[in-house]
């Protein structure tokens, strides 16, 4: 068990504690902020990158730690942490208390689904928060994340890596990184 | 004779030039903060990739302990930013340019420095109303 640093009820990580920006802490933990961003920012965390294999279009791409965007088809990713299905602040809240947590206990690749329809008010504010969330996770824990999302909020991040399938004019076409690559089809490693 | 700056690698000789070499371990280090070992495995090639981004300032490194950390520096992560941009150009720009371009540097001026909590808020979560509601769903959570 690494290093557990108490604020009132919870209990976090060197790394976790790396994962919020400055001004979260700062809002989020009141007198103690000052004490944990010196905490966080003495501390140097370094995970062996995980990444992912798959087998996409025919040919076999790799998934880095980051944020990756898949829209249209289903990757089977085994051993992922797939997210429960919170909306709203339940949601921001879980990926900002919860998830690193679980990445304390194993580091295995994260699946978002549905990252768009997880806000039933202020969509754009919260999709663009839990990406640079998500984003933050991927980094310090070096993990993939993929979010299943539609064409929109595939617009909205510059993800590591983009994978998806639609249909154009009866056929199914799918693109990797905005590329085609022929006909779909997705299947893990 | 090769230029000065021009490079032999592997058993089928291509010739790198020094731009490419820099491009290819900018792009390797990227946002993250690697430890030397991690840029390669080989300790004399990891020294000379530390030496070359090191001649133009595009890196920083640190000690801690017997470790050395390598990260881009500002200089380091601005030429990233370009080459990240250039590659959307090439393989596609899913977003409108201008809108890209803005997210790019959003997200590169928090990347040095983010995952230390010492990162400037970006524009898109200044008066982020959702940053206000985990504030006070937060400080209730962490202290009743």
């Amino acid at each position: 068990m690494s290093r557990q640093i108490v604020v009132g009820r919870e209990a976090f990580s060197l790394a976790h504690l790396k994962v919020f920006r400055r001004e979260e802490v700062e809002k989020f933990m009141g007198d103690v902020a000052g004490e944990l961003i010196s905490l966080a920012s003495n501390a140097i965390i370094v995970f062996k990158p995980v990444r992912l294999e798959i087998t996409f279009c025919g040919g076999r791409h790799v998934i880095p730690a980051g944020l990756t965007h898949v829209r249209g088809v289903q990757l089977e990713i085994p051993g992922a942490l797939y997210l429960p299905g919170y909306l709203d602040e339940e949601y921001l809240e879980y990926l900002l208390f919860d998830l690193p947590r679980e990445l304390d206990e194993r580091r295995n690749p994260v699946v978002v689904e549905d990252c768009h329809r997880r806000f039933t008010r202020w969509v754009q504010e919260g999709l663009v928060y839990s990406f640079d969330v998500l984003s933050r996770i991927a980094r310090v824990y070096r993990v993939p994340v993929i979010v299943y999302g539609d064409s929109e909020s595939e617009k909205r991040w510059s993800f590591a890596r983009t994978f998806s399938c639609e249909k154009v004019e009866g056929r199914e076409v799918c693109f990797v990184d905005g590329k085609p690559c022929g006909g779909g089809g997705a299947s893990p490693d | 004779m090769l230029d000065d700056n021009k490079f032999i690698f592997g058993s089928n000789k291509v010739i790198v030039d020094e731009f490419t070499r820099i491009v290819k371990w900018l792009t390797k280090i990227g946002e993250s903060e690697v430890l030397v070992s991690e840029i390669s495995k080989n300790g004399r090639k990891a020294r000379e990739v530390v030496e070359l981004l090191g001649k133009y300032e595009l890196i920083s490194c640190r000690r801690r302990g017997r470790l050395q950390l390598v990260s881009l520096s500002p200089r380091g992560l601005e030429v990233y930013r370009h080459i990240l941009s250039a590659r959307r150009i090439i393989y596609g720009e899913p977003l409108a340019r201008r809108e890209f371009v803005q997210r790019l540097e959003e997200a590169a001026g928090g990347a040095a420095s983010v995952a230390d909590t010492s990162s400037e808020l970006p524009s898109f979560l200044r008066d982020n109303p959702w940053l206000e509601v985990l504030a006070s769903r937060s400080r209730s959570r962490v202290f009743g």
